[in-house]
């Protein structure tokens, strides 16, 4: 998983890249309140969701596998003030003295996981992190066919961003799927351009996703000792990330399995 | 299930209309004799086959031709009847057990199972997959193998979706220059990863004219190779493989039938 660091090594380009995408906090921001006792986010980056849990008051904990990331995240909590126990950690492989109310792993990190004895890995480390009666969480994207067609190696604008200042951020993706492997690998270029339009910097990078089919999620969560487990479709990530009652191709889906 | 919602019946209803279509598909049989035949593994195995939704016989007929001691399992009584008379006209008796795939007993154990012609997609649920598969490893004897196609759907079938009915097949004429046309008209569910027919059967007389249309519905669950792996793991299977096609070639983006066997532990 060379690319995953590789991507992650950049924390202040990640925020730029993925400045439109909040809509989830707030979610995820309930869900560790409510959550009766200390909550882990795997995964958690420099804080996109785990800084918002953190001021909201959630007795919340950090891992991430790149340490860049884990960095840029103390940098954000230091300068609010903020305490979280964060560190640097593979969430196939880690080891934490608490036993957590919530565990969660949001925004297709879990994706990340590129073999299924990766995938069960992961979802049995957290099923053991788990106190009796706690939750695992998890939201991934449900397989889009038409997208999934699309990744035949051409460039695509995926997203234009403002930045302050005037300028933008221009991000093209060439995909490539195996619908086999269910691997996307993704080649991302990030164009920095200032007010008239001048590219200042260009980024080239590169990430793994491997992604998971409805049934195959059930079978690997009850392969990993799970027995109670639900899914809920949501609306995108920049389309208010609320409940929806049908699931479409490409939405977001959030799992929930219970340790009983 | 969901077939219980079904308007029309499943085609295993007709039996004869069944035998007109597809009695005459003998480009699989190679690989389901081959499949039987597999040398038989350590122990002391019996050699027998078990034809799991063996239907009308099309695939068991020929298990038996071989020499090999087969048996037939259907849901369908009505098919096991034209099995039993396909078998007799050949001087064969086999055993044939009406029983749904999920649950099926037949007190004994086989060197190999075989679930041919996709009939394991009809299991629509993951817990019907798993009882299937768990019901035929507690029927294999040891080293024993079971050996099943099944529905994968490409992307490129989900991606661009066929909503007017195609026609599957057309048979060649009958001695009274009958022919049938199976028309097939599709709807994907891609969260249940579940392919809903609705199915005409189409009878046209010598000059061309429609002279009977028969109706039905069928539901089958395609499966993807990862999806495909945890099951068997699931259900104790041990060793498997999994190919692309009858010929044992591997996996494509193309492939729209996955072929697996697979064996229990204690081989």
């Amino acid at each position: 998983m060379a690319s995953v660091r590789d991507y992650y090594c950049a924390p202040d380009l990640y925020d730029v890249i993925y400045s439109d995408i909040s809509d989830d906090a707030a979610f995820w921001v309930g869900c560790a309140r409510a959550a009766a006792g200390p909550v882990l986010e795997l995964a958690c980056g420099n804080g996109r969701l785990l800084v918002p849990c953190a001021a909201a008051g959630a007795d919340i904990e950090g891992l991430d596998l790149t340490p860049a990331m884990v960095e840029s995240l103390r940098g954000k909590l230091a300068a609010q003030r903020l305490r979280a126990a964060v560190a640097v950690g593979d969430m196939r492989d880690f080891t934490r003295p608490r036993r957590y109310a919530l565990i969660f792993i949001a925004f297709n990190s879990f994706l990340h996981n590129l073999t299924q004895e990766d995938q069960l890995a992961t979802l049995r480390g957290c099923r053991q992190h788990l106190a009796p009666g706690g939750r695992l969480m998890i939201s991934v994207f449900h397989p889009d066919a038409r997208k999934l067609i699309e990744h035949d190696g051409t460039p695509r604008v995926i997203k234009t961003l403002p930045q302050p200042g005037g300028g933008s951020a221009k991000v093209t993706d060439r995909g490539r799927c195996d619908p086999i492997a269910q691997l996307v690998q993704v080649a991302r270029q990030v164009e920095m351009r200032d007010v008239r339009g001048g590219v200042t910097e260009t980024h080239e990078m590169s990430f793994e996703l491997r992604y998971v089919y409805l049934p195959e999620m059930e079978l690997l969560l009850t392969l990993a000792g799970f027995s109670r487990f639900a899914v809920e479709a949501r609306t995108g990530y920049t389309a208010g990330f609320a409940p929806k009652a049908a699931l479409e191709n490409g939405d977001p889906v959030v799992w929930t399995a219970w340790k009983d | 299930m969901s077939r219980a919602e079904a308007k029309d019946p499943e085609p295993y209803a007709r039996p004869d209309l069944y035998d007109l279509l597809f009695s005459r598909y003998t480009d699989d049989l190679p690989f389901w004799l081959a499949a039987a035949r597999k040398p038989r593994a350590r122990g002391p195995g019996s050699g027998a086959v078990l034809d799991l939704c063996c239907g009308t016989g099309r695939v068991l007929v020929p298990l038996l031709e071989a020499g090999l001691e087969a048996e037939g399992v259907d849901l369908y009584p009505g098919m096991l009847e034209r099995a039993r008379t396909h078998a007799a006209a050949r001087g064969y008796a086999p055993r044939l057990i009406a029983a749904d795939m999920r649950s099926y007993d037949t007190g004994r154990r086989y060197d190999s199972i075989l679930i041919p012609f996709n009939a394991f997609a009809h299991n629509l649920t993951t817990a019907d997959q798993l009882a299937t598969l768990s019901r035929c490893l507690a029927h294999l004897e040891p080293g024993g193998r079971l050996t099943f196609d099944v529905f994968s759907a490409t992307p490129a079938m989900v991606a661009n979706p066929v909503a007017e009915p195609v026609m599957e097949l057309e048979t060649d004429p009958e001695p009274d220059g009958r022919r049938f046309q199976l028309w097939d008209e599709r709807r994907l569910d891609l969260p249940a990863q579940t392919q809903h027919s609705r199915i005409e059967v189409r009878e046209l007389a010598r000059d061309g004219a429609r002279t009977a249309t028969h109706r039905f519905e069928t539901s089958v669950r395609w499966v993807h190779r990862a999806e495909l792996e945890l099951l068997l793991r699931l259900a104790g299977l041990a060793r498997w493989e999994i190919w692309g096609g009858m010929d044992r070639g591997p996996v494509t983006a193309d492939t729209a039938m996955l072929f697996v066997v697979a064996e229990g532990p204690g081989a």
